[in-house]
């Protein structure tokens, strides 16, 4: 009798951490769908604020709170607060190389907008830079 | 010349930002819902000031520069970050925690070769 009441406490106990496992797989998932939209964010933040920056006039100060500067502001207040949220649900070692991408998206927005020129050292740099925060990541882990 | 002024620049707003993380940290232990102890948060008060001063050295270095130069090395943040984080907050070191400072640093010379 005992031995059958045991038995099934470990089935509930083996249920338990099926579903928890699935609940963690579902909030894991979605702390990635946010950390996509908040490189999006950031890196339209930059562009926001580098062509805000070239709006500001040295003697109107009120031309620093322009519509591009306060935008990339807007941005990165919001990206800032989401990527906090969703460090408190993923793990670090997946949500970290996913915030490096960011440093792609400039990449290949830089050239567009601001006839910046990339080249290999550029590239390979920031590839590189991915890798390093993606180790951190790793050595976070919890 | 002044691409390597403007890259030294912003790896010090990265450094400061850390700084003001780390204070800012420190605070929300000792933050509640009531206004004066937020404003007489000496921590809150520090870390703040030294993040604002971060985003406008950040703001001046990226009116300058390129941004596909000036934006990857606010990545040197991580750097300090992690270092502080062990020193101050009691975390762990581990060789994923070196190779990834080391990789980052290795990063970011190659982007002041391509700039």
């Amino acid at each position: 009798m005992a031995n059958k009441n045991h038995h099934h406490n470990l089935e509930c106990l083996k249920e338990g951490i099926q579903k928890l496992d699935h609940h963690n797989t579902a909030t894991q998932k979605k702390a990635i769908f946010i950390m996509i939209f908040c490189t999006l964010l950031t890196t339209s933040g930059q562009v926001f604020w580098k062509i805000g920056l070239e709006n500001i006039f040295p003697n109107q100060i009120f031309s620093f709170f322009n519509l591009h500067i306060v935008l990339g502001f807007l941005a990165y207040a919001t990206a800032s607060m989401l990527i906090i949220y969703a460090f408190k649900k993923g793990e670090l070692s997946v949500l970290y190389p996913i915030l490096a991408t960011s440093y792609i998206w400039i990449s290949i927005v830089s050239p567009l907008v601001f006839d910046e020129v990339m080249n290999i050292w550029k590239w390979v740099g920031i590839l590189t830079i991915g890798l390093g925060i993606t180790l951190l990541g790793v050595g976070s882990k919890k | 010349m002044i691409q390597l002024k403007l890259i030294i620049l912003v790896i010090f707003a990265a450094f400061l930002g850390a700084i003001g993380a780390l204070f800012i940290k420190k605070s929300s232990g000792h933050i509640t819902l009531n206004l004066k102890s937020i404003i007489t948060n000496k921590n809150l008060l520090f870390g703040g000031v030294a993040y604002l001063i971060s985003v406008i050295i950040y703001l001046y270095s990226l009116n300058k520069g390129e941004l596909s130069v000036i934006y990857p090395l606010v990545s040197t943040t991580y750097i300090w970050t992690t270092l502080f984080s062990i020193k101050y907050l009691n975390e762990k070191i581990n060789k994923w925690k070196i190779m990834g400072i080391v990789v980052i640093i290795l990063g970011v010379i190659f982007i002041g070769i391509g700039s």
